[in-house]
């Protein structure tokens, strides 16, 4: 019996065993012996998770089309896979050949969100790759990162030798092939990290040292190599490379669809949300592009549903055609077509009608705060008026459920706007028993998350609210939303907690993370899989006061994150903030003037709207 | 329409796909082959595709069966190869027939199924467990324990234990071949006989190889029953 063999004949012990057998269709297993840099796209949660996003299946592609390369996958074992992993001796392996991951030159991860960060410890482990960079030597892979985490990637910074920022696509396999150049050379890993430091979007954490104040905060970042971090950017995104062999499940994953990215970026200008901020411009793929490529990926996946995925598709500048032709093209051979947001408007309602036949689901609208004030202080420019009408259209075209999302603790918050969200959802509620006066299955569900500052955006030096104080919000909404009809959901508090510590946190966050790995922190984002005791242990430990990461900056403390480069200057996001505290909209340079928010030009790249340069 | 019934592989790379993986799989297949299946009318329209008897989650097979009707005519060879080209590894069809009338369900018809069953044993103690496993055939009552959602019960499976033979691949490694009653008439389960041996065994792999219809003796294979 072969290694793996062993390990397959324990599979029956574990739950969900096709999340480790790989074998799926459009899966790519190439010749192992063969190839000059042998990748490992890691994902540091559970495989119908991992396997949903659709950043790693871009890179899987590219790297597999490159004839001296192979990409392979692995996503973190749940803990089950993991006992049977370590009483075999087996290490941690990729999904295709079955090598563990020590055998591979890279092992990227990707990191989509802060609290997966003690799962990638987790999954070095088990691989038998030493976990802090310091100690791993020339035959260990070259561990890499990628992912909107890393536009903070401080915390990560003791246990990943090299963070990719911005969009991989465009720089991944320039950067592979410097690799595998060097690698030939026989070129040692620390030259090898000074030469590949000279690529844009590559930031090596080792070469930047950090000194700091009494008062703990930044007093000087120095540049050991002289370079900079600038952020990586698809200049022309119409021919940017899009998933074509679309990988096939076996088993049902969390987005269990065909995912089809029809543009991206997003200028509406949210001051809370960092996709709007990292991912600008808005480039937009022409629509019979989109169209070619979803019949051909319906054709070679045999999906049953495809998603036209964006941070704000509504927005595209021609979704109601592309949204029928897709529809006429794809309804009559069962295939579903959905978007994944809606605008708050009557426009979202009717694009909803054209590919939601079943209105047996709900509809969501994220008005994101209970008053106007508060709306324009977020410069989400949605008028009260909008949300009836919207919701008035939804329920008159036989919707009965809407889910409104909000968010708790937005700068200069008061009990106005908490009210406001009452309001707003009780006027909801009214509207829809006029249109329904009979039915029970009217629901409105609230959702409320609490505000967590990023890097990058205008509300970076906003204070996260505490806990306390998010439990008695939760609770004033509690005592006064709730009915028969009003529902309301809220995150764990102290899972925000902990996102904000590491969304805005420097590197002496490494040791905490550390620590509390050791103690048995892993999978943080699953609620019954977080062990607060293991965290708050490793700050004291440590001698760190996660209370310092939540506070207040000024404009003139220097940030963990200032010395990488967004393309977003530092300016735009200062004069945004000094424009919500006056609660004054700045317009969206999607079809309005430029706001000069700096990355068109300091990236050389600009705004594309489909059939602008057509041909 | 026209209404097939098809045998197929289920390997070893395929064998822990639930029976639900296994329909999605297909219908996936069958949408890439370009082979438009019939659906139900209503409001939740699902694919007209029925298996044969279910196989428990980590047992590959080398014989299965599935209906299926579709919107359009299409020669069962060229069927089977189109689908075949579109199957991922580990899932093969081995043969299609299409039906000339609507044929009993594969679950009504098949009521026996072959087990090829690999152990990995203690060298001393094969001579033992031999002996035990020939005694079952000789034996009034077997009794084990099943659990389901309601709790344990014992059950007597020697009414469903047709045939049982065994071979010594090497020394250490035993293979078992029963032949057991699967369909409304009862279940004969692998794992059943695996829990009879009173010594302990490492199940290194079960292979479903063969299921038919058999009455007073006589057998019917399913694609001879429509
Ligand atoms: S530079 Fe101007 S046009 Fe470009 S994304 Fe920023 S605001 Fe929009």
């Amino acid at each position: 019996m072969s290694e793996w063999e062993r390990i397959a004949s324990r599979l029956v012990e574990v739950n969900k065993p096709t999340r480790y057998t790989g074998g799926e269709y459009n899966s790519v297993t190439k010749d192992w012996d063969t190839v000059d840099l042998k990748v490992a796209l890691a994902f540091p949660d559970v495989y119908e998770i991992g396997l949903s996003h659709l950043g790693l299946r871009i890179l899987y592609e590219m790297i597999n089309d490159h004839p001296q390369m192979l990409a392979e996958r692995v996503y973190a074992p749940w803990k089950d896979f993991q006992e049977v992993l370590r009483s075999e001796g087996y290490p941690l392996y990729a999904l295709e050949s079955k090598h563990g991951l020590k055998a591979f030159d890279v092992v990227g991860f990707s990191l989509q969100y802060e609290l997966s960060y003690t799962t990638v410890l987790t999954m070095l482990d088990l691989a038998g790759i030493p976990i802090r960079s310091a100690e791993r030597s020339e035959t260990d892979p070259l561990i890499i990162a990628g992912g909107p985490c890393v536009y903070n990637p401080e915390p990560m910074a003791d246990f990943i030798d090299l963070f990719l920022i911005g969009e991989a696509e465009e720089v991944l396999i320039g950067l592979f092939e410097k690799i595998m150049a060097y690698r030939k050379q026989g070129l040692a890993k620390a030259r090898m990290l000074e030469e590949l430091a000279k690529l844009p979007g590559v930031y090596v954490p080792s070469h930047f040292t950090i000194e700091y104040k009494e008062d703990g905060t930044i007093a000087g970042v120095h540049s050991v190599t002289g370079q900079k971090a600038v952020r990586a950017v698809v200049r022309d995104f119409n021919n940017a490379p899009s998933p074509k062999r679309w990988i096939v499940p076996f088993m049902e994953i969390v987005h269990d669809r065909v995912a089809y990215e029809i543009q991206r970026g997003c200028t509406k200008g949210c001051r809370f949300c960092q996709a709007g901020m990292i991912y600008r411009p808005v480039r937009e793929r022409d629509p019979q592009r989109i169209m070619d490529s979803l019949k051909q990926l319906v054709r070679d996946t045999g999906y049953e549903e495809l998603s036209l995925t964006s941070l704000s598709s509504a927005d595209y500048s021609h979704i109601q055609r592309l949204l029928e032709e897709a529809c006429g093209c794809f309804t009559p051979a069962q295939v579903n077509v959905s978007l994944p947001s809606l605008r708050i408007d009557s426009f979202s309602v009717d694009l909803a009608k054209t590919f939601q036949s079943n209105r047996k689901g709900s509809l969501t609208f994220a008005p994101e705060a209970g008053t106007e004030r508060m709306r324009r202080v977020i410069n989400k420019g949605v008028t009260e008026e909008d949300l009836m009408a919207a919701s008035e259209a939804a329920f008159r075209s036989g919707w009965q459920k809407l889910k409104l999302y909000f968010m708790l603790g937005l700068p200069t918050e008061t009990e106005e706007d908490l009210e406001g969200i009452v309001r707003l959802a009780r006027k909801v509620e009214q509207l829809g028993r006029q249109v329904y006066p009979k039915t029970n299955a009217l629901r409105i569900t609230v959702s409320v998350s609490t505000f967590v500052p990023k890097a990058h955006t205008p509300f970076q030096w906003h204070r996260q609210i505490s806990v306390v104080e998010t439990r008695e919000k939760q609770k004033y909404l509690q005592d006064n939303l709730r009915s028969k009809v009003v529902q309301l959901n809220w995150h764990d508090p102290i899972l925000s907690r902990m996102e904000g510590i590491f969304a805005r946190g420097d590197r002496r966050l490494g040791p905490v993370i550390y620590k509390a790995w050791q103690k048995g922190a892993s999978f943080d984002s699953w609620t019954d899989e977080f062990k607060y005791e293991c965290w708050t242990a490793a700050f004291d430990e440590v001698g760190i006061d996660p209370d310092f990461y939540l506070r207040e900056r000024s404009y003139d403390e220097i940030l963990p994150w200032d010395h990488l480069d967004s393309g977003v200057s530092r300016e735009f996001l200062k004069a945004e903030n000094e424009r919500a505290k006056r609660g004054i909209l700045t317009a969206d340079c999607r079809n309005q003037p430029c706001t000069q928010c700096g990355v068109c030009f300091n990236l050389g790249v600009g705004t594309r709207l489909a059939g602008d340069d057509h041909g | 329409m026209a209404e097939y019934r098809l045998s197929f592989t289920k390997g070893s790379s395929v064998q822990f796909l639930s029976h639900l993986d296994l329909a999605k799989t297909i219908e996936r297949a069958l949408r890439r082959a370009d082979i438009p299946l019939a659906y139900s009318e209503g409001f939740h329209p699902h694919p007209k595709m029925s298996f044969g008897p279910a196989l428990a989650v980590g047992i590959s097979s080398l014989e299965e069966y599935l209906d299926l009707e579709t919107v359009i005519d299409i020669p069962a060879e060229d069927l089977q190869k189109r689908l075949n080209r579109s199957l991922p590894d580990g899932l093969q069809i081995l043969a299609v027939k299409r039906c000339l009338k609507h044929p009993k369900p594969l679950n009504a018809v098949i009521n026996r199924a072959v087990y090829n069953l690999i152990f990995e044993v203690d060298p001393s103690q094969q001579p033992a467990i031999v002996d035990a496993l020939h005694h079952m055939m000789d034996s009034d009552r077997l009794e084990v324990t099943r659990t389901n959602k309601n709790g344990q019960k014992v059950v007597n499976i020697r009414p469903w234990l047709h045939n049982l033979k065994t071979e010594t691949l090497e020394e250490g490694e035993l293979q078992v071949v029963i032949t057991g009653e699967i369909g409304s008439n009862g279940n004969l389960r692998p794992d059943d006989i695996v829990q009879l041996i009173p010594f302990p065994v490492k199940v290194r792999r079960i292979v479903r190889t063969e299921m038919w219809h058999e009455e007073n003796g006589i057998i019917v294979k399913p694609l001879d029953l429509c």
